[in-house]
């Protein structure tokens, strides 16, 4: 009897001592806050259930034009770290940070070590000449290479943050790599040979050079000056020129995104239009960066398919 | 008989006011324009290194990005056991060694494992060399025996022209033998 009791006592004992360690191992999870819809499916995939995601922009809002409101900088004060694109995707993060209740909080710059492409589009070019070559295209995430390299830099930075799970999250990043590397080579595997060289692309909007490159494709114009600014007249007819002139067979454009001067290009110029995802619209999951990029790459290689870019012969992606 | 002289009717004296008041106000701000002007923090490449975004063209930027993402990995299965032979990354599908449509557009490297003491380098032999130039992708065992190359076990990748081989993987024979590295350097938004 006597040992039934003490039995019972150490299983209530044990009981209770799991029960009041649950809420310590719970505070243990770091909160991470994250800007774009790509970096909380990177975040989300590299944590899985041992942090939580926390997104700074809520849902509807366009990050193009987003202005900070004081209940989502007021939500700042609670993160433990903060993941930013920082090359000019999300440069509202850092100001929300400043005026927050904590703006020492750690930052972690997930571009860090991705191989930076210049800035394209008329805006961008202007502005760069005035700083040095320095605007960079900001879009890396919407790319299978480059968003790799972020989940990289980003598991690596959240180990240090958090030892004890650091295993955890980089055996976790290498399995979501692979399978976003099997995105882009079940679409490479659908093209039989090489796009040829007169397989000539334009873009409506300056986000998808990484992604093209990926196919060994190169941007030959841009036709938004800037993200959401519509082309004047002038530069329009400029645009509508330099496409006939390039020879251009497709024009990229954005899905969730219509604009009437689109169908002035198409009109004039003849070319196929073919919408992509900017992966920054609607909720925030852990795979909706792995759904919609692989229907960007279905797109792009419908579109290399389609316009008969299948050539007999490879053609060189650029001269030198 | 009272003469009055009444003075023309004219804003010389106010001209010259608001002219010197001009003056004042585009001297200040030229004043705190100069002291705050930021020197440019460009430090220029040494002549055995290229930038990766201006020193490279469209195909090699591919490749060197890919090249980047896959040293994670390679050092990874380096931890824990032998290196791993491009044709076998090529199977696991891993750019720029998987044999696509891809590949073929950026040149058709060729790619072969080759050994320097603890260090290793994936060479990739240009199919086209007016497409992209041949690439190493030079990255030191984890053992911290860096064959050489000092603390340095950082992935590093170079570019050469027309190379068809390479023997030593330290700097100096890699710069001796006509090879560049490639540099990446990050900037961050300048609107931030």
């Amino acid at each position: 009897m006597r040992d039934r009791i003490s039995r019972r006592a150490v299983l209530a004992g044990a009981a209770f001592a799991l029960l009041a360690a649950r809420p310590a191992v719970a505070m243990k999870r770091l909160r991470i806050g994250v800007t774009l819809h790509p970096y909380y499916s990177y975040v989300a995939n590299i944590v899985g259930d041992r942090a939580e995601v926390v997104p700074l922009i809520p849902v509807g809002f366009n990050p193009h034009a987003y202005e900070p409101r004081g209940e989502d900088i007021k939500r700042l004060g609670a993160l433990d770290v903060v993941v930013l694109n920082g090359i000019g995707h999300d440069d509202f993060a850092e100001r929300m940070i400043r005026a927050s209740e904590k703006p020492d909080v750690p930052v972690i710059e997930a571009n860090r070590d991705v191989p930076l492409l210049a800035a394209v589009g008329q805006m961008a070019q202007s502005r760069g000449k005035s700083v040095s070559g320095k605007v960079v295209n900001s879009h890396t995430f919407l790319s299978i290479t480059g968003s790799i390299t972020q989940v990289q830099t980003i598991a690596r930075e959240l180990g240090r943050l958090d030892p004890d799970n650091a295993d955890v999250f980089s055996k976790n990043a290498r399995a979501y790599a692979q399978r976003l590397r099997k995105i882009r080579a079940a679409a490479l595997a659908q093209l039989a040979e090489a796009p040829a060289a007169s397989f000539r692309v334009a873009t409506i909007h300056g986000a998808y050079d990484y992604l093209l490159r990926e196919f060994g494709l190169e941007v030959t114009a841009v036709v938004e000056p800037a993200h959401g600014v519509e082309p004047s007249p002038a530069q329009l007819a400029k645009t509508i020129e330099q496409i006939r002139a390039l020879d251009v067979k497709v024009i990229f454009s954005e899905l969730n995104f219509p604009s009437a001067y689109v169908d002035t290009i198409r009109r004039e110029t003849g070319v196929r239009l073919y919408p992509l995802s900017h992966v920054i619209y609607g909720a925030y999951t852990p795979e909706k960066f792995e759904v919609e990029m692989a229907e960007n790459f279905a797109t792009v290689v419908r579109a290399i398919k389609e316009m008969g870019a299948d050539a007999p012969s490879p053609a060189p992606e650029a001269g030198r | 008989m009272t003469r009055v002289v009444v003075r023309p009717a004219g804003a010389g004296r106010e001209t010259l006011f608001v002219a010197g008041l001009c003056a004042l106000v585009v001297a200040c701000a030229a004043t705190v324009a100069t002291i705050r002007a930021r020197p440019a923090d460009e430090a220029v490449l040494a002549a055995w290194r290229i930038d990766a975004r201006d020193g490279l063209n469209a195909a090699e930027q591919g490749l060197n990005a890919d090249l980047a993402a896959a040293a994670e990995d390679i050092r990874a299965e380096l931890a824990s056991g032998e290196a791993p032979s491009p044709d076998r990354l090529g199977e696991e599908a891993l750019p720029p060694f998987a044999k696509d449509a891809t590949a073929a557009r950026r040149g058709g490297h060729v790619w072969s494992l080759v050994r320097d003491g603890e260090t290793l380098g994936y060479l990739g032999v240009s199919g086209d060399a007016a497409t992209a130039r041949t690439l190493l992708l030079r990255i030191a065992a984890p053992s911290g025996d860096t064959g050489g190359h000092g603390s340095d076990r950082k992935a590093t990748v170079w570019a050469h022209p027309s190379a068809g081989a390479a023997g030593r993987l330290s700097n100096e024979a890699l710069i001796a033998g006509g090879w560049k590295q490639v540099a990446s350097r990050y900037d961050a938004s300048v609107t931030r």
